[in-house]
């Protein structure tokens, strides 16, 4: 008797990985994208290695750039935005060194370079995906210069920006999405 | 945020003490294995163990990691979070900006979900995209709820949203798993009972009176205070004004206060002793001449909340669950030290060469183990250690030994620097390192010829930050006739009763003890209501919550000013 459901179900997930994409998978109208003008301020921050990094120099490094606010205990929200990041870097393959992906960290007191070097081997990143941190005051210049303040960590939103190399305007995308509407949106960038 | 949590509650509130007893008649005994034939033979407690392995750590019975679909189409593993990171250890689920992550704890999935009031069209219009919209669902069984973890799919036939991953499981691991959250808070925690919930404080050792009370007096006024309003929110209850915010405020709370006499290896007895008497649901406070590590190994291993004790002596580990401490303690003085010089390369002097001096007992030893680790971790070499026995004098031309151009760290007490004899820079030190902590207040034992050579590390909020705050809290104690008889232990235990008062507000009737540090782990940083630190902050598992140390410089005379050199926290 018990066992029959179980078994619809395991074929049920099977189904999940090997078949169509199932009626739950992330549709477009899930996520709101606009088109926005930041500056990025001049701030240094230190990244996974404890090195020092200017952040105008990451994201002006001449390649198409990501970026998102995360940090390391978040809950629900930074879980996705971070496996959307393993996702797209493993679909980019060989060409995973032509993309920058910056998370910033908004829990600077907690997210030492141990604490985010951890973090992003947890999330199996692979060169070219920095977790910064640094002092409040600029970790908070940067979350007001992308119109992405919060006063507290727990008012924290899913928000996540991409940029062409050397393009003035970021697509903003205000929600959680997958890897096909990510690829999407990074195409759209990538080859305007 | 608030408008969030209250509909979740209103939602939960409306399954009712009906249905309440409905689901104590026909739930099995908690630990029992369901008859499931996939668990047959397997020991309850094992069962409970792996599903606990797959919970919070991501691992399956196999040893392999969890293997899950996000958001439609991003494959995720064990590794990179787990159903705890979402649904936080207890189960309650979580809430963060515009996200809330729903209960799957045994008692609420086992009963039908109804979300009660929709929201007001305004809501709805304000409502940012990625809000999910709470629905109506019967009460899961096992199948269902083994089915809507693999499938996403609910008992009403809704889908779920994509930010819950749909969990590829062999049908004998989501067996486990579902009889894990069956039992998953299921039941109050102990010291909980219809009226009351009962807390203990701690005094353990031969601790200064003046300091027991610094600890002892604000705690038990909070209690009081808070047990003096019981009746008003009853009364709001019955009128229904804020019913909902005010239902679990009328909970009285208890105290007692375990005295622990004797040597620190005798404390644990003495605790399982108190505790089997009266089991608590967490102890608040406390206070201790020594060691934390007994009270720390009892919590731990209990599974006992212990909040913001004061003390000296936190243990420091990766493991430690249940033992919320203000701060990591003197280690991060010795931490923020290396770290300062690894920043300030201009300082190290010509000789290049660091020594650190210190007593074998007390602050010392603690501060320059945390200086050594962090150098050798940044890369830099080793200090040379001269190590000074407790009671034994102290050469007072220990500097000039050293020679010029070399660092020096003194994590020495005031009497002990009081002492030393200092050459002027040239001939001595280029640099000079000390502890705040072991200063204490009298940082004017730094002789004024070398104040400009020396930086102080300084884990509290800086004098000039601290006006408006020492105000609150002074006044408060005096209106209360409480002597301000050790000003930084009894801010810290005000700090701690105003958290306090949100934590419960925010717990509700999830009286569980993981769901109590959960709770506290998505609080906002606190910052007005604390006196001895800029900050406290607070994350899942983050169990230390101040998490800075300044270093300063004094200007001349016998009252200098601090100034400081770096921010409260710098990489
Ligand atoms: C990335 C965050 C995340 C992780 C990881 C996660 N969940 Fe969820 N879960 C959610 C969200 C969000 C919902 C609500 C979905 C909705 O209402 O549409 C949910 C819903 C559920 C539900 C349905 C609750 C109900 O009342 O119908 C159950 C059961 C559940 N999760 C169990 C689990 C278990 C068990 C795990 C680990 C094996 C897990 N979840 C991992 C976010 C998560």
């Amino acid at each position: 008797m018990k066992r029959t459901p179980f078994a619809v179900i395991f074929s049920l997930t099977l189904l999940l990985v090997v078949g169509p994409a199932p009626a739950s998978a992330a549709s477009s109208a899930n996520y709101k994208r606009t088109m926005e003008r930041y500056s990025v301020p001049d701030v240094t921050l230190v990244n996974q290695d404890g090195k020092r990094v200017r952040l105008l120099d990451l994201v002006d490094g001449g390649k198409p750039v990501v970026l998102d606010f995360i940090y390391g205990t978040c809950t629900t929200i930074c879980p996705v935005l971070s496996a959307n990041f393993t996702n797209f870097q493993r679909k980019l393959g060989e060409g995973v060194g032509k993309v920058q992906l910056v998370s910033i960290s908004i829990d600077p007191e907690n997210d030492t370079p141990m604490v985010m070097k951890k973090y992003l081997k947890n999330y199996l990143a692979r060169p070219g995906w920095d977790f910064l941190t640094g002092s409040r005051e600029d970790i908070d210049r940067v979350m007001r210069a992308f119109s992405a303040y919060v006063p507290n960590k727990m008012s924290h939103y899913p928000i996540m920006f991409l940029r062409a190399p050397r393009g003035d305007q970021w697509v903003r995308i205000y929600g959680l999405i997958g890897t096909k509407d990510f690829l999407a949106e990074y195409e759209k960038v990538a080859r305007p | 945020m608030k408008t969030n949590f209250v509909m979740r509650w209103r939602r939960s509130l409306r399954a009712g003490a009906a249905v309440l007893v409905m689901l104590l008649l026909s739930q099995s005994a908690p630990g029992a294995s369901d008859n499931d034939p996939l668990l047959a033979g397997m020991a309850p407690a094992e069962i409970m163990r792996l599903g606990e392995n797959m919970y919070r750590n991501g691992t399956l019975p196999s040893g392999e990691p969890v293997q899950a679909v996000v958001q439609g189409d991003i494959p995720v593993a064990g590794t990179m979070f787990t159903c705890a990171n979402c649904h936080m250890r207890s189960g309650v689920g979580s809430i963060e900006g515009t996200i809330i992550t729903p209960p799957t704890n045994g008692a609420e999935l086992y009963r039908p979900k109804k979300p009660g009031a929709r929201h007001s069209e305004a809501q709805e219009q304000r409502r940012p995209a990625p809000f999910i919209t709470p629905h109506d669902r019967p009460a899961y069984t096992d199948a269902s709820l083994g089915h809507v973890l693999a499938s996403g799919i609910d008992p009403a036939g809704s889908v779920l949203d994509p930010i819950m991953p749909r969990y590829l499981l062999e049908p004998r691991d989501l067996a486990i798993l579902v009889h894990y959250l069956k039992n998953l808070s299921a039941d109050l925690s102990p010291g909980v009972s219809e009226e009351t919930l009962d807390f203990a404080t701690i005094v353990a050792g031969d601790v200064d009176p003046a300091d027991r009370d610094a600890m002892l007096m604000p705690l038990k006024l909070f209690i009081a205070n808070r047990n003096a309003r019981v009746p008003l929110f009853q009364g709001r209850k019955r009128t229904g004004i804020f019913a909902e915010e005010m239902d679990l405020s009328y909970r009285k709370l208890s105290l007692s206060v375990w005295e622990l006499t004797g040597t620190p290896d005798t404390w644990r007895s003495q605790l399982e002793a108190y505790y089997r008497k009266k089991p608590v649901f967490a102890v608040l406070g406390g206070i201790a001449k020594g060691d934390w590590l007994p009270i720390h190994a009892f919590c731990n291993q209990n599974g006992i909340p212990c909040i913001m004790p004061s003390t000296d002596k936190p243990v420091l580990s990766e493991d430690n669950w249940y033992v919320l401490y203000l701060s990591r303690g003197p280690a991060q003085e010795g931490e923020s030290a290396a770290r300062f010089l690894h920043m300030r390369k201009d300082l190290a002097g010509d000789a290049g060469r660091i020594v650190q001096v210190y007593r074998d007992r007390g602050k010392g030893p603690v501060i320059a183990r945390a200086f050594r680790e962090t150098l050798l971790e940044m890369g830099l070499l080793p200090p040379r250690e001269v190590v000074v026995k407790a009671g034994a004098p102290l050469d007072a031309g220990l500097l000039k030994g050293m020679g010029p151009g070399v660092v020096a760290a003194l994590w020495l007490d005031a009497d002990d620097l009081a002492r030393m004899r200092f050459a002027d820079k040239r001939s001595g030190p280029a640099t000079i390192l000390a502890s705040g902590g072991m200063l204490g207040e009298r940082l004017n034992a730094v002789p004024d010829q070398v104040r400009r050579s020396t930086y102080i590390t300084y884990p509290y909020r800086l004098p000039k930050d601290r006006k408006a705050t020492h105000q609150v809290v002074t006044t408060w104690l005096k209106q209360n006739r409480i002597p301000a008889s050790n000003l930084r232990i009894s801010a810290d235990v005000y700090a701690m009763g105003s958290m306090l008062t949100d934590v419960f507000m925010h717990m509700k009737r999830n009286y569980y003890r993981d769901h109590f540090l959960d709770v506290f782990d998505m609080q906002r940083d606190q910052t007005y209501t604390v006196l001895n630190y800029p900050r406290l902050s607070f994350g899942p598992g983050q169990r230390y919550a101040s998490k800075g140390c300044y270093l300063v410089q004094l200007t001349e005379g016998p009252a200098p000013e601090l100034v400081p050199m770096t921010d409260w926290v710098a990489h």
